[in-house]
């Protein structure tokens, strides 16, 4: 029998997903359940950048960056509430599978990983964004934890331990000697469901909702979900809108880089360093602050085409003041990192490698500080390439982290004033096709959105922060480490479970 | 949720100890960060304050209040009672932010119960969303005198 084969078979998985139907614009693609099982085969072989996987309802969701530049998406409808699990071949996809199974019912087959993530049991439903969801079964099910290594103590940390951040649960197996055998974090004590309440808000609404996703990274996820936005409903930012989206990520990523830092610092016991920072943060705050009342830049970044006049002058006169801030700050910063105890404390601790970085999908800072050469902004409107630069480290320790925190400080005092000075192109317009994907690179690492609207209302959204990688970084990274080094660790990945729960 | 008002109602108002700071126990029961955030600035070395005459401690068993940020979520729930169970008497409950105090953005749903209003009885609360530290050392000083303690410190 003679089949006709319409073209040679495609090797690339890009090419694999182009085969698909064509939904939104030139980048989301359904495919048949044959071709899903094709592209999960591919992405054995194909080194095809996977970023996120979520599900709308209906079908389920992969999007990748093709040659680190083109989002590119994936769509399955899951048969029978079942689809081929990515994580075998892109162990990055395994927390958000369990999410997916968590929220939506759907679960992955071949999943590296299918206990439960976010659900403790104690929701008023299971499967609650599905269209059926299922009743909740009480008492809820005891956490079902990985086993432990013999001959290791349970050491077990928060989600109510006295540090200020959001509430999450580590699990350490620790041995005679104090190192950590095995960590495992139990998440999903801060889940808000930003998803489900994203749905049905208009684009203003939407916003002001995703700047309280995760108040450190609060313009990232306001601006990504504004090009989202923008993309789905064929609408282009004008220029000063998007050099004041520059201006506010760049001083969002000082001050929270200065708060990331002073924690980490503060776990080292680098006292002097971490006092530095939390002064400069809060010179740099107070400031943010005299405009609308928002320190943390809440609702400071509008939807749509034209912003306001007022607060593009305001963001380039706060951007004056934060450069000479910084830079009157940067001598007492350097001085205080190099107090010779510190190096010794947090030189070669917390060591993620590359590889490891890359498999888990770990960008931003962490990521750059572990020789991956990861910075959406070269791809977000209103940057210039000359003005990023590729300042990786190969460290992958605490002290790269520290450093190249330090070091892009630096970096956005040159980037605040030469955007300052500069008038970008305004954005592009594009064809509404009723979907959008939107990113920007927030303070720890690539915030992305994808949200579908009509008749001006989101109908569906994801969300996806960089800390849902960074915990899986963790469990790896803690392996190893002595029992007391381990909050340093965590801090210095400036890991926030806001944002892995959200 | 009628079992948490249970747990945490009680009768007499607000005693604290007549020596020594203040001591508050944070806890964040799931939000944005955002007032944890300013929590955490308020604990650095920008803001003085133990002349303030508060502490913060990392153990409910030597608090005097429980500070509370952030929507309440169903899974922080028996957390949060667990909590304010092992601190001693007398004990004070203050939120922080709105989302603590009514939700804010974050009203109920099927993994959030909500602010605390109207669930326990709160002896300060402290709107912003998020309060500065400023504001939050305000609404902790006010606290402090209704306690007749603000010059002692």
């Amino acid at each position: 029998m003679i089949r006709a084969e319409p073209d040679p078979a495609p090797r690339t998985a890009a090419a694999l997903i182009r085969r698909g139907e064509a939904e939104a614009g030139g980048w989301r693609f359904r495919l048949e359940e044959e071709g899903w099982h094709d592209l999960a085969e591919a992405l054995r072989h194909d080194p095809l950048p996977f970023v996120t996987l979520w599900a709308d309802g209906r079908d389920v969701h992969a999007l990748f960056l093709e040659g680190g530049e083109r989002p590119l998406v994936a769509s399955v409808e899951p048969y029978g509430g079942r689809y081929l699990g990515l994580s075998p071949a892109r162990p990055a996809a395994a927390p958000f599978e369990r999410c997916v199974q968590d929220l939506w019912g759907f679960s992955a087959m071949e999943a590296r990983d299918v206990r439960p993530w976010l659900d403790h049991g104690l929701w008023t439903a299971t499967w609650p964004l599905s269209a059926r969801p299922g009743p909740a079964a009480w008492p809820p099910d005891p956490p079902d934890f990985r086993p432990v290594p013999g001959e290791c103590m349970i050491l077990g940390s928060g989600p109510a331990d006295g540090g200020h951040h959001t509430p999450a649960h580590l699990r350490l197996a620790v041995d005679g000697g104090g190192v950590v055998g095995q960590a495992e974090w139990r998440l999903g004590y801060a889940h808000r469901g930003v998803v489900a309440r994203l749905v049905g808000l208009d684009a203003d609404g939407a916003v002001r909702l995703a700047g309280r996703a995760v108040a450190g990274a609060s313009v990232a996820h306001q601006s990504a979900l504004c090009r989202a936005i923008e993309a789905a409903t064929g609408q282009a930012a004008d220029a000063a809108t998007v050099r004041t989206r520059v201006l506010l990520t760049e001083i969002e990523r000082a001050a929270t880089h200065l708060h990331d830092l002073s924690r980490a610092a503060r776990a080292a016991g680098g006292a002097g360093l971490a006092a530095e920072c939390e002064r400069l943060r809060e010179a740099i705050l107070d400031q943010c602050g005299r405009i609308g009342g928002h320190r943390l830049l809440m609702d400071r970044v509008c939807p749509g085409g034209a912003g306001e006049p007022a607060m593009d002058d305001a963001a380039v006169a706060i951007g004056d003041r934060v450069v000479d801030l910084l830079e009157a700050g940067r001598a007492a910063l350097v001085r205080c990192r190099g107090w010779p105890g510190l190096e010794a404390r947090i030189a070669g601790v917390g060591v993620l490698d590359q590889s490891a970085a890359r498999a888990l999908g770990v960008g931003g800072v962490v990521g750059r500080a572990s020789a991956r050469e990861e910075d959406l902004r070269r791809l977000v409107p209103g940057y210039r390439r000359e003005w990023l630069d590729s300042g990786v480290r190969r460290g992958g320790d605490v002290a790269a982290r520290t450093d190249l925190r330090l070091t892009e400080l630096g970096g956005v005092a040159r980037l605040l004033r030469a955007a300052a000075g500069s008038m970008p192109d305004a954005g592009w317009r594009q064809q509404a096709v009723g979907e959008g994907v939107g990113f920007a690179e927030g303070p720890r690492g690539a915030v992305w959105y994808w949200v579908r609207m009509v008749d001006g209302r989101v109908a569906a959204a994801h969300a996806c922060d960089p800390a849902l990688a960074q915990a899986c970084a963790l469990e790896h990274v803690l392996v190893g480490a002595q029992a007391e080094d381990v909050a340093m660790i965590v801090r210095s990945f400036g890991f926030s479970a806001a944002g892995a729960d959200l | 949720m009628a079992l948490l008002r249970a747990i945490l109602a009680r009768g007499s108002a607000i005693r604290l100890p007549a020596v020594g700071p203040m001591a508050v126990f944070h806890v964040d029961t799931g939000g944005c960060e955002g007032c944890a955030m300013e929590v955490s600035a308020l604990d650095g070395a920008a803001y003085a304050l133990s002349a303030t005459g508060l502490r913060f401690v990392t153990t409910p068993r030597l608090a005097d209040v429980l500070l509370v940020t952030g929507p309440l979520t169903r899974a922080m729930a028996p957390v949060l009672e667990a909590t304010w169970h092992a601190m001693p008497d007398p004990r004070a409950l203050v939120a922080v932010g709105a989302c603590a105090i009514d939700g804010g953005p974050f009203g109920e749903n099927y993994a959030v119960l909500g602010g605390l209003e109207g669930r326990a009885p709160l002896d300060a609360s402290i709107p912003g969303c998020p309060p500065s530290p400023a504001s939050i050392v305000a609404g902790l000083a006010a606290l402090l005198e209704a306690s007749g303690l603000s010059s002692s410190a």
